[in-house]
């Protein structure tokens, strides 16, 4: 079949991350020929969700982050782009149940009825495991503020409607001294009619959000701060206590060491994206993060792009004058005036520490969730602060009774030793209080790498994508991927709307009248004889 | 912190009323290899047209197609083609979502488009199931049975399409407009059958972005908080 993939073309894209993703379809979009490829046999790369089967595949027992051997003659002008890194690494994996039930007496009945009450399930891994379609583990769960870039891409260029969200439902703060989680008021009316703050509290938190959201309006005021911290603004205006959490850890999202511009950036954005979907600002993608680079590369394939993956790639074939002219892949050369390749390919890329990540299956919400919610636990000795992600049955990551939580820091040391503090704060507890906390049933801890890539360097016509980041949302990488665009395609529309299907009406008839006369001719599958269909659960 | 209170799901029994009297949507997945004739198929059945020559259509994820299936039922049928472009690879799982009917084509005159039947069949139901966790309800297309030299024997199609969970199968020609309408008609027989079972959401209802008017308020200095999550 390989011969079919058309040479030349204007884009090939390697990797099927996010920022790939959305610049393939931008570029199929304006009637450019992409060719898409990813060594990989799923979309996403370091972006993908999983089940539970093909979490353990990937990661565990078939390792498809493998490096790969492939060498092909080349000239030493060339670009080697084959895979020689593990994007993701120290993966650790854990249960914390028996493969047994875990009732008193064995009766299968008690344990049914147990079930119904929906107070404490107890689950058994083969139970887990023969859910595993139920699951939906992110690799890199992120948030998209209501307003925010990716909003705005998805419903501009009317890929959204390949999916759906659900509101995130609460934003909570972990308080370490009271060990407790503080939830973060986000409307104005969730402030007023808060408990946890005094009236005073109340009219200071509303004045500085008020302040942040008027910046640019009155950079006069802000002049002495501009070049400071935002904890420096906070001091200046004796925002203290649980407001003063409030905003750095959950409006802000800043530490510490925040500058005062990046953290205003930052309110505005939650402040501006509150009431247009929910109550808080943050909607979360069912099925996971991982459909979204997945439907950047339908709307591509839709407008043409072709994909093809399980398909290495070996080298970028540089030309004499110092422009790449195409890449090898699978042996065969592929040319094309645009190369995009993602970081973890670039040939002069280098691993730095990236992202410390943990996935937990829950038998019970921390914040009586019924839908997503995002808990900070703040940085504490100067290090980043711990975002957890608590989803529920309903936004398809898992099946109803369970709860999956994220979370995701700063790579310090390895994922087990930069998360065990926090993961101790919130969930383990002495034995009086563990009855109302969450049991942490599983359990997988892992690292993703970052990559640093030398600017300048490759070729002219070659883009190398960076891959998942630690902010909680898609922004900076929908800017990132309409730069690249734009640098290549100058002048051209940046995902322009897509025609609704239901409007495009194909010539000829297209309503039929069903005639009542016997169907023949099809041999009709009785349901016993269905050998090895699945089973319905 | 004020929660959000999902809509309450719609009275089962008044749905049936509704249901009884209007339109049904269904989503049709139909993939198979490379030519084996999925767009003639599709446009054989919308058009009631043949061209040996198709272009991919370029910019739509579907043909939509409007049947009539009683007096006061109508039903639209998307019929998601892969379009050609994705032809090197398994599908993304944005095109297989919630898809409600599968057709899986080969090519009678091909023994491999036909071996690869099963291959789609797997990557059908590793990635999509209907509400209850059931598969698909995924029909075998055996197209082009206007042509001669067949490779492909009767008894293999039947041990296949019994092995690999099929709903059934039949042979069909798009050029010749041979059994198109029909074997429609029973897929969408199967999907009613299996539509009947299905639960509504018990999650309430998902957000789609960019469809209704969306509360145009400016957050959380000038605005009270809205109640509900369906916008």
């Amino acid at each position: 079949m390989g011969e079919d993939i058309p040479s030349p073309c204007d884009l090939i894209v390697v990797g099927t991350g996010l920022i790939e993703s959305i610049v393939a379809s931008a570029s199929s979009r304006i009637g450019k020929q992409v060719v898409h490829l990813d060594h990989r046999d799923f979309y996403g790369s370091s972006w993908a969700t999983f089940s539970f089967n093909s979490l353990q595949n990937t990661l565990g027992l078939v390792d498809e982050f493998t490096e790969h051997t492939t060498q092909s003659q080349k000239e030493a002008s060339d670009l080697n782009i084959s895979l020689n890194s593990k994007a993701i690494c120290n993966v650790i994996e854990k249960w914390f149940i028996s493969d047994e039930c875990k009732t008193e007496n064995d009766d299968s009945q008690e344990c049914e009825a147990s079930r119904d009450k929906t107070s404490r399930i107890t689950w058994t891994k083969s139970e887990l495991l023969k859910n595993s379609r139920k699951f939906n583990f992110d690799i890199t769960p992120k948030l998209l503020y209501s307003r925010g870039e990716m909003v705005e891409v998805l419903i501009n260029s009317g890929i959204c409607r390949y999916a759906e969200f659900k509101n995130v439902s609460g934003i909570y703060t972990f308080d370490g001294a009271e060990g407790c989680l503080l939830p973060v008021p986000c409307s104005r009316a969730d402030v007023f009619n808060s408990k946890e703050i005094t009236m005073v509290e109340k009219r200071l938190l509303m004045k500085v959000l008020a302040m942040c959201v008027d910046y640019e309006n009155k950079s006069e005021e802000f002049k002495e701060y501009e070049s400071g911290s935002f904890d420096n603004f906070l001091n200046a205006h004796k925002i203290q206590g649980k407001i003063r959490k409030y905003l750095v850890d959950s409006v802000a999202m800043a530490n510490d060491s925040t500058n005062f511009k990046d953290a205003v950036k930052n309110v505005q954005k939650f402040v501006r994206s509150i009431g247009r979907y929910g109550n808080t600002p943050f909607l979360w993608t069912l099925y996971g993060s991982g459909e979204l680079p997945q439907c950047f590369c339908r709307c591509s394939a839709v407008f043409g792009g072709i994909y093809c993956l399980k398909r290495n790639t070996e080298n970028i074939i540089v030309g004499s004058d110092g422009q790449a002219i195409g890449i090898v892949s699978d042996n065969q050369n592929l040319m094309a005036k645009f190369i995009l390749i993602e970081d973890c390919l670039n040939p002069l890329a280098k691993i730095k520490p990236g992202i410390s990540r943990a996935i937990l299956i829950t038998d019970r919400s921390l914040t009586k969730n019924d839908q997503a919610a995002i808990i900070t636990v703040p940085s504490a000795n100067g290090k980043d602060p711990v975002r957890i992600l608590e989803l529920s049955a309903s936004t398809m990551a898992c099946p109803p009774g369970l709860y999956v939580v994220h979370l995701i820091t700063r790579q310090v040391k390895t994922a087990v030793e930069d998360l065990r503090e926090a993961i101790n704060a919130v969930f383990c507890s002495s034995e009086e209080e563990a009855l109302d906390k969450p049991n942490i049933i599983w359990s997988l801890h892992f690292n993703i790498n970052e990559y640093d890539c030398p600017e300048g360097k490759l070729p002219p016509n070659v883009y190398s994508c960076p891959g998942p980041d630690l902010f909680i949302d898609f922004d900076d990488h929908v800017i990132k991927a309409r730069n690249i665009f734009q640098s290549m395609y100058p002048g051209e529309d940046f995902l322009p709307k897509v025609p609704d299907p239901e409007d495009v009406v194909l010539e000829g008839p297209s309503e039929d009248i069903v005639q009542e006369r016997p169907l023949e001719g099809i041999v009709e599958t009785s349901p016993e004889d269905q050998e090895s269909g699945e089973t319905r659960q | 912190m004020a929660q959000i209170t999902a809509a309450k799901p719609p009275d089962r029994k008044l749905l049936t009323e509704y249901n009884r009297a209007t339109e049904k949507l269904f989503k049709v997945i139909i993939i198979g290899d490379p030519g084996v004739g999925k767009t003639s198929f599709i446009r054989r059945y919308v058009q009631n047209a043949f061209r040996g020559d198709y272009k991919a259509t370029i910019g739509v994820d579907f043909a939509l197609k409007i049947v009539r299936w009683s007096e006061n039922q109508t039903i639209k049928l998307q019929l998601w083609d892969i379009a050609g472009q994705e032809r090197f690879t398994w599908m993304t799982r944005v095109y297989y979502k919630e898809a409600q009917g599968c057709i899986i084509m080969f090519d009678l005159t091909s023994r491999n488009s036909f071996k690869n039947a099963v291959k789609w069949k797997k990557d059908v139901d590793s990635k999509c199931f209907l509400e209850d966790g059931a598969p698909v309800p995924c029909m075998l297309l055996a197209n082009k049975c206007d042509l001669q030299q067949r490779e492909v024997d009767q008894w293999e199609i039947e041990t296949l399409c019994r092995e690999h969970g099929f709903i059934g199968w039949t042979e069909t020609s798009a050029k010749d407009d041979l059994m198109v309408g029909d074997c429609m008609r029973f897929l969408i027989e199967i999907m009613m059958k299996y539509n009947r079972f299905q639960t509504t959401d018990i999650f309430g209802p998902s957000l789609k972005l960019g469809k209704r008017t969306i509360e145009e308020t400016n957050g959380i200095v000038n605005q009270k908080a809205s109640s509900s999550c369906r916008c």
